[in-house]
């Protein structure tokens, strides 16, 4: 800079000067352009975020009260692989067999219960139409840790046979299960009295963990309409130039928007329960901006451009010109929340509910059509990435068979910050209503 | 990597061209941005935009002129962008305003010379800073820069001529520049 310089030099002086300025951005500038380059390399993050979610929506099952049959034990009982406990059992199951003529049987059962797994006595009366049970524990001899089967009460007791013609049989049948109920029904064979204990057991499973856990899992999906508030400071900002006046209206028409999502349930009381999960919205509107501009209407002999239809209006002097953008984006949000039981009975439920809603804008798109060439619009960069929302609603959940619950009632939807950024002067406040449909099962 | 292969590879979209291109003019061009941008955050906002631009327009380069000016060009037009969607710029392009502001002389940053230059026009108001980068420092003219600004060409001028008298002004109570002499001549502090 040590070097005389002119008035009519300036220009050059300063581009000397700054022409060599540097300053060296930071890194994350960098991988702002990668991640927007290549966003396909995002994939890792979200899919670890679905893992999230998915580990959140498990997270009922575990603890249950009763172990669940391992698939292996499955296979044990469905089998019917059973173990006879001794040969010698089996030989005096033989002389009972050759001793009782066909008669009917019956099976009752009695439960113990071990640090791990319950123990199912089946006692049965072998008489002279039962031969079957001694048959099938002939045939399975094979050994299965996870099934045993002991007879006792049998032994040496041919006399008593002889004279009552009638023997008890008591079979221990010791699995990883959950029984609670007498097995009263005749059966023809010991495999097919198996199949029917594993199948009852699974419904049995079933019912009760439908009765017992906390945890429920919901999906829902919600139609809805979305309105706009804040300031109008919408026009203003999209008109820079200072000939145009302050004559203007804004026209907001909503669009269908939809909203789906899954939440897991916690019940922490008959009436009270808190839920969190993932949802998704699309939103849509469109807004129209029409300013009565006197400098537009020298320029275009007064007519009206408002929605693309033309009308004379020489004798104002002034045409409307409009400003029109459609909106639309989608979100993916965190629903935190709690429902309230009002009222119900066994079928029939009334709920009030709330959700804070944590939001990130995954794309957006906004297009616009202007009848002014120097309006600056609003553009997909000046969205807030980020953003919170509210939603409150209420909800009748009718429950049909097999522990499905059907929900239904109005949503109201809150957004609390400006779609925008803080920086730029629109202040738009979404809000949605709704109808909430969904359903709800117990894990 | 040579300019050739950096422009061949961000043309394939290949990761490591990509980075060297940022890495070899985004400090020069963060800098074109502070001139334009209100702090350092939202000028790394218009150099990240502008070079997104750069990557998905690069196969439109003719080699007609510098890759550098290219690229110059497509950050400066994009801190336009920028600011013409920022209220506080929209206000300052009014004329009014921006000819009541008065510089104290002890809000200018003391700081090294080189940086001196460009804090003292960040000094101005957005309006004046913004025609006087385009048309001082970036070369374009009073026609361009009124279509970028979408103002009138007689306006672009008004705000430069005042640009300049307020940024002297500021040069010379920062004793950058000496007060000028009768015959209208400006030199440079130390200058013999």
């Amino acid at each position: 800079m040590a070097e005389q310089w002119f008035d009519d030099s300036f220009e050059e002086f300063l581009k000397e000067t700054t022409n060599d300025f540097r300053m060296y951005p930071d890194k994350k500038v960098w991988y702002s352009i990668y991640n927007n380059l290549h966003p396909g390399r995002k994939w890792p993050s979200v899919s670890a975020f679905l893992l999230f979610a998915i580990s959140l929506i498990y997270l009922g099952q575990p603890n249950q009260q009763v172990k669940p049959i391992s698939s292996l034990n499955k296979q044990a009982v469905s089998t019917s692989t059973l173990l006879a406990s001794t040969d010698n059992i089996g030989k005096e199951l033989t002389t009972i067999q050759e001793i009782n003529p066909p008669l009917t049987s019956t099976h009752t059962k009695e439960r113990k219960k071990t640090s791990n797994y319950q123990e199912n006595i089946i006692t049965t009366k072998v008489t002279d139409d039962n031969p079957y049970f001694v048959e099938e524990l002939k045939k399975k001899k094979h050994t299965n840790p996870f099934l045993n089967i002991s007879l006792t009460g049998i032994a040496g007791e041919r006399e008593m046979i002889e004279i009552n013609k009638e023997l008890e049989l008591k079979a221990t049948v010791s699995y990883l299960t959950q029984e609670d109920e007498n097995l009263n029904s005749p059966s023809t064979t010991m495999e097919t009295k198996a199949n029917q204990e594993i199948q009852k057991s699974k419904e049995r499973k079933s019912h009760n963990t439908k009765t017992k856990t906390p945890f429920a899992y919901q999906v829902y999906a919600t139609p809805s309409f979305s309105f706009r508030s804040g300031n109008d400071n919408l026009t203003s900002a999209t008109l820079p130039d200072l000939n145009v006046n302050d004559d203007r209206s804004i026209i907001f028409t909503p669009g269908l928007n939809i909203e789906t999502g899954a939440n897991v349930l916690y019940n922490l009381s008959s009436d009270f329960r808190v839920k969190a999960g993932i949802q998704l919205n699309y939103t849509n509107y469109m807004v129209s901006s029409v300013v009565n501009d006197e400098e537009f209407a020298k320029t275009t002999g007064g007519y009206s451009i408002r929605g693309g239809a033309s009308h004379n209006f020489d004798h104002l002097q002034t045409a409307f010109s409009a400003t029109n953008y459609n909106s639309n984006t989608y979100q993916v949000s965190l629903p935190l929340g709690a429902d309230y039981k009002i009222a119900g009975n066994s079928f029939l439920e009334w709920y009030a509910g709330a959700t804070i809603q944590p939001t990130l804008i995954t794309g957006a798109n906004i297009s616009s059509s202007t009848s002014q060439q120097n309006n600056v619009n609003p553009d997909e960069s000046m969205l807030r990435r980020f953003n919170m929302n509210g939603g409150v609603e209420t909800f009748l959940a009718y429950k049909i068979h097999k522990g499905l619950i059907i929900n239904a009632g109005p949503q109201f939807r809150y957004q609390f910050l400006s779609s925008y950024q803080d920086k730029y002067s629109y202040d738009e406040k979404l809000y949605n209503i709704g109808i909430k449909l969904g359903i709800t099962t117990r894990f | 990597m040579t300019e050739e292969q950096m422009l061949a590879g961000c043309i394939k979209e290949h990761t490591a061209s990509q980075e060297a291109l940022y890495q070899r003019f985004s400090p020069r061009m963060l800098g074109v941005c502070y001139r334009f941008a209100g702090n350092r955050e939202d000028a790394e906002d218009m150099l990240q935009e502008g070079f997104i631009k750069v990557y998905t327009q690069i196969h439109q380069f003719r080699n007609e002129g510098s890759l550098e000016g290219w690229i110059r060009r497509i950050v400066v037009h994009t801190c336009i962008n920028h600011l013409k969607k920022n209220k506080k710029f929209r206000e300052s392009v009014d004329l009014i305003h921006a000819s009541h502001l008065i510089i104290r002389p002890d809000t200018i940053p003391s700081i090294m010379q080189a940086k001196q230059v460009v804090e003292c026009i960040r000094l101005l108001p957005w309006g004046y800073r913004t025609v006087l980068n385009l048309y001082a420092i970036e070369g374009f003219s009073h026609r361009e820069i009124a279509q970028m600004l979408e103002i009138e060409e007689s306006t672009s001028r008004s705000q430069y001529t005042r640009a300049k008298a307020m940024l002297e002004d500021i040069l010379i109570k920062k004793n950058i520049l000496s007060k000028p002499r009768s015959n209208r001549k400006l030199s440079a502090v130390g200058a013999h």
